[in-house]
């Protein structure tokens, strides 16, 4: 599929006529880094289903104030962002368990998952990542697994690029040390 | 594909090959899903909007009908410009208006009010004579007329 700019699809969406095309669009260039990108936070596939409409929906409520300030993909990025820290603090709120155990329920659910084809070492290195705070375990997934520059991560959660870079190594540190445990 | 700042400090195995999927179609079908779901949001946002509208039809008769109803107060009950001039003065007095005004204005008032009380005894004075002109002419006899009343 041909690529639309940022600019094309904003004009096109400030257009009644042409909205919902270019909201099309819009879904069908980023639905799948930002279900990635989610679903490596949440696990789950039915739970990332409904993030990821979630920040559709977001995004075509908010698009006619999108500045152009910064690329769509970040935009979007963040709201996905916001959106999977919200779902998992809601989760453990739902539930009334401290994170550690809510961590444990989604290890838990991963070996047992339809939707999961990893092999042991993955399945260790998923558990691995649930022992690291949910923001660590963003900067690991978007560094390591989605290969964002730092300072395009830097613009996504609000950091500075040196304490990204410092969470990274100190991700990749306990996650070694999670591995080589086992 | 190199990465920059790649950790080579992970053990053997370790991948970034993705060990998630995603059921059959489910990408084909997510735009329509979401389209549908935003129609559908959109839909209950103009039923809400629609149910205080409801009784609009209502209110925008009511709303005419009294509309109309003080138009033509206004425009059949138009008050009389002619006031009668001791309403005028006491109303002056009563108001206190008497103490804004100055003395020239008092002056030019009462030339005006007496130059229209003459008129208006002038006039008067004027039928009374045409009527008395004509019964003379005609040799009416008046209390002829009073008797007739």
């Amino acid at each position: 599929m041909e690529e639309i700019s940022d600019r094309e699809i904003v004009d096109r969406f400030a257009n009644a006529t042409t909205r919902n095309d270019a909201f099309n669009v819009l879904v069908l260039q980023y639905q799948k880094r930002l279900y990635w990108h989610i679903r490596k936070m949440v696990l789950d596939h039915d739970d990332s289903d409904d993030v990821l409409q979630n920040v559709f929906i977001k995004a075509f409520n908010a698009l006619h104030n999108f500045r152009e300030d910064s690329k769509i993909f970040t935009w979007l990025y963040k709201i996905a962002t916001n959106e999977c820290i919200t779902f998992l603090n809601n989760k453990k709120k739902r539930f009334f368990v401290p994170m550690v155990d809510v961590e444990y329920q989604l290890s838990q659910n991963l070996e047992t998952d339809a939707y999961f084809n990893g092999d042991r070492i993955q399945m260790k290195l998923q558990q691995a990542l649930l022992t690291l705070p949910d923001k660590q375990r963003l900067v690991f997934n978007m560094k390591y697994f989605d290969d964002l520059k730092y300072e395009e991560i830097s613009e996504i959660l609000g950091t500075s690029v040196g304490a990204l870079k410092a969470s990274y190594h100190h991700a990749v540190k306990k996650i070694e040390d999670f591995i080589k445990q086992i | 594909m190199k990465h920059d700042d790649t950790p080579d400090n992970l053990p053997d195995g370790v991948n970034r090959e993705n060990p998630f999927r995603v059921p059959d179609g489910y990408f084909d079908r997510f735009p329509n899903k979401i389209a549908e779901r935003i129609a559908e949001e959109n839909q209950s946002k103009v039923i809400r909007f629609a149910v205080l509208l409801k009784p609009a039809p209502l209110l925008a008769i009511a709303a005419t009908l009294i509309t109309i109803a003080v138009v033509s107060y206004k425009i059949f009950n138009k008050p009389t410009d002619a006031f009668d001039q001791d309403e005028i003065s006491t109303y002056v007095y009563q108001e206190g208006i008497i103490d804004e005004l100055s003395d020239e204005e008092i002056l030019d008032y009462s030339d005006y009010a007496a130059a229209d009380s003459t008129f208006k005894k002038s006039t008067s004075d004027s039928i009374t004579n045409t009527i008395q002109n004509y019964l003379v002419d005609e040799d009416v006899d008046i209390n002829d007329i009073i008797n007739e009343m």
